[in-house]
Order: C-alpha cells, then structure tokens, then sequence
C-alpha cells in the first residue's frame, strides 16, 4: 500500500478528528443528563448610559446538561421611585453555553436589580 | 503564475473544494446548527456512521482515488470523513458558528452534523468535477439501489432538517399526497430514463430490479425509508399522528427520490458496461 507522506498526514488528522469528535459525542451520551438550567450572571458594575437608557451587561448560561430554547429572563429594579420591569427572551441556550445579553432601564437603577426566570421551552 | 501541485495535492483539493460546494447549503443552514445541540449525541453519531458508510459506498464506486484494495477503500473513506470534519470545523469557526462561549458538546454536534454532506461532496462531486465518467463499467441492480440511496439521503439531508417538509406535509390533503406519490413516480422515472442524461442510455437486464419502472418504484420506495429515517433522526416525528408523519415523509420523498434519480443517473446503467 503506497502512500506518500502528504497521504499519511491527512489520514493521521482525518483518524484524530474522528477519535476526538466520537469520543466527545459519546461522553455527552453517557453523561448523565441533567435538566436545563439557565441562570443569570448581572454585571451592573459595568452598566452604562445607552442612547435611551441604562444598559446593564449580562451573560445567560444554561448550566445543565439539556438545551433550553426561548428562554424569557425578567429584570425589575427601581428608577426613581418606580419599579420597572426588563424583559428579555434568549431563543436558544444550549447546554454548557454562555450568551452575552443586556438589560435596559429607563435610568440608571436604584439598589438591587432582582432577576427572574420566566419561562423556557424543552426542544 | 501557479505551478502544478502534484496529483495527491489536487487530489485533495479537489475533494475539499466538491465538499464544500455540496456543504455550503446546510453550513449557512441555522437550523442545522440548532441540531447539533437540540439532537441526542446517539442520533448524531448514527448519523455520522450513516454518512461513513454512504462515503464507502461511494468512494467504491466514484470516489476521488480509484483502483484500489478494500483496505485503501476504507483508508480513503476515513480520510474523506476527516477532511468533512475538518472543513466543517474551519467554516463554522469562520462563520462564528462556533467561538469561545460554545460549550465542546455543542461543537462537536455542529461539526459532525455540517461534516457529513461535506464528506459526501468530497467522495460524490470530485469524479463528476473532475470529468470523469462517474460509471464504474458494469454495476448490480442492487448496488445500484445502494447508491441511489446515498443520492436520496444527500439530497433529502439539505431539506430534512428545516422545517418546510413538517409545514408541507400537515397542511396537505391525502388527495394531495396521493397526487404527489405519483408526481415523485413520474418525475424520477422521466429523469432517469427518458432524460437520456449525458448519453446514458439504459438497457433493459433480465432481472426484475432492471425494468425501469420496477427500478423507479424500488428507488421510491427507499427514499421514502431515507426520508423517514431523516424526519425521525430531526425529531419531527416526535409527538406527531401518524396523518402527520405520513404527509411529511411523502413531501420529504421527493426530494429524497429525486437524489437517488440523480445518483443513478452519474453512477449509468447496469448494463451499460456490457453495451460497450
């Protein structure tokens, strides 16, 4: 069987890619798979001041084992005296991903932002 | 100005470039990407043994390196697919498909899904591209049914996991349905041995399979298994009545028929090598 070496390069990276892609896929397989479980990491530190309002940064991450899609996340806090509610709705967060978001208020908050997780789909 | 880079070189080049030619579709295809998360690592890995056998298949018939051993065969069957993984990798890291928030499994799901009609471009598309014949002389009934079934799941592959098939086939009508089984007949029956593509013209065999509409119900009837195969692998057929499931794989068929009537037609007759 004559091969040159180009040929032995290829099929050495070919035999690799497919060992790493299977193994991982068959990891995933036998994990136990737990629900989906989106949370929110709120950075107000770094909030700023947006064209038409107050921009808060936030990561959406989905720290179980299942995708979760249409997931719709409620941010309330307090301008002025008044509560005000934020509403966002990430459509898909796959398992173990991360997603940058931001929430925007009317102006920049008072005290504590509070979040809630209002409903997501199981695909 | 560009020199030759040597037979193995083109070789590769020419698989690549025929991989993404075919993969290009489903690579800009959000859909797919959605799959390779929402799917259970078991579906995507049967997929993706699916696809190896349906690139050996082909690599034995048409693929990019002839005359060769069985072992070479299926030596040259892992590299096509590592080339399919590796292409699908590079484009979907370029098209920010995947990035630094992408968790590994969800990678691994996009770059295999996106890997297997790369894979089967690069094994399908070089011997057309490169003008060659395509028809390897003289090939059984049966092989023949085998490479239409790699043409039914290469075509049906770029449809299955969007979601027009699911619209389609709830909205239709059984009269509708009835209308398009006999549609799909007709259709791929008139491509494969009225069209008269590329001269081939096709010599009725002594076997059943050989006869042209035995051979054109047959083909249908494993597309329409292909195109079963992909609705279940997509989950569509999850939760869904069986008027539903049925509508959806007779809509899906089509296109799942009309890629085995297309492989039939580069792989040429059964007896087209006896004719010479």
């Amino acid at each position: 069987m004559k091969r040159n070496p180009l040929e032995w390069v290829v099929l050495g990276t070919s035999v690799l890619a497919i060992i790493v892609l299977v193994g991982v896929l068959v990891v995933e397989g036998l994990s136990p798979g737990g629900p989906a479980n989106p949370t929110v990491d709120l950075r107000p530190d770094e909030g700023y001041q947006g064209g038409i309002g107050w921009i808060i940064p936030a990561t959406v991450h989905n720290l179980g084992d299942e995708s979760a899609e249409a997931v719709v996340i409620e941010a309330e806090a307090t301008i002025d005296g008044e509560s005000e509610v934020s509403e966002l709705e990430v459509p898909f967060a796959p398992a173990g991903s991360t997603i940058d978001v931001a929430f925007a208020f009317s102006g920049r908050p008072e005290g504590e932002v509070t979040l809630r997780l209002i409903s997501f789909r199981v695909p | 100005m560009a020199g030759d880079p040597g037979p193995t070189v083109r070789d590769y080049i020419r698989a690549g470039g025929s991989g993404l030619i075919i993969g290009l579709p489903l690579l800009y295809t959000m859909e797919v990407w959605f799959h390779g998360f929402i799917l259970s690592p078991w579906k995507i890995l049967l997929l993706l043994g699916l696809g190896f056998v349906v690139v050996l298949g082909y690599n034995s018939v048409a693929g990019f390196r002839r005359e060769r051993s069985i072992g070479e065969l299926v030596i040259d069957s892992v590299s096509t697919i590592g080339l399919g993984i590796v292409i699908a990798l590079v484009a979907l890291l370029v098209l920010g498909r995947i990035d630094a928030n992408t968790s590994i499994s969800d990678a691994a799901g996009k770059v295999a899904l996106e890997a297997i009609p790369i894979a089967f471009g690069a094994s399908v598309a070089t011997a057309q591209l490169s003008g060659d014949s395509g028809g390897a002389g003289s090939i059984s009934p049966m092989a023949r049914l085998g490479v239409g079934a790699g043409g039914a799941l290469l075509f049906a592959l770029n449809v299955a996991p969007t979601e027009e098939p699911m619209m389609l086939g709830i909205e239709a009508s059984p009269w509708l349905l009835v209308a398009m089984v006999a549609v799909s007949l007709v259709v791929t029956f008139a491509l494969v041995f009225l069209a008269d593509f590329g001269g081939r013209q096709h010599k009725r065999g002594e076997d059943l399979l050989e006869h042209p509409w035995s051979e054109t119900v047959t083909s249908y009837a494993v597309s329409i298994v292909v195109a079963l195969f992909l609705l279940w692998s997509f989950g569509r057929t999850e939760g869904a009545s069986v008027q539903a499931i049925a509508g959806m794989t007779v809509m899906l068929a089509l296109v799942a028929a009309v890629g085995a009537a297309v492989a039939r037609i580069l792989i040429g007759g059964a007896h087209e090598g006896d004719a010479k």
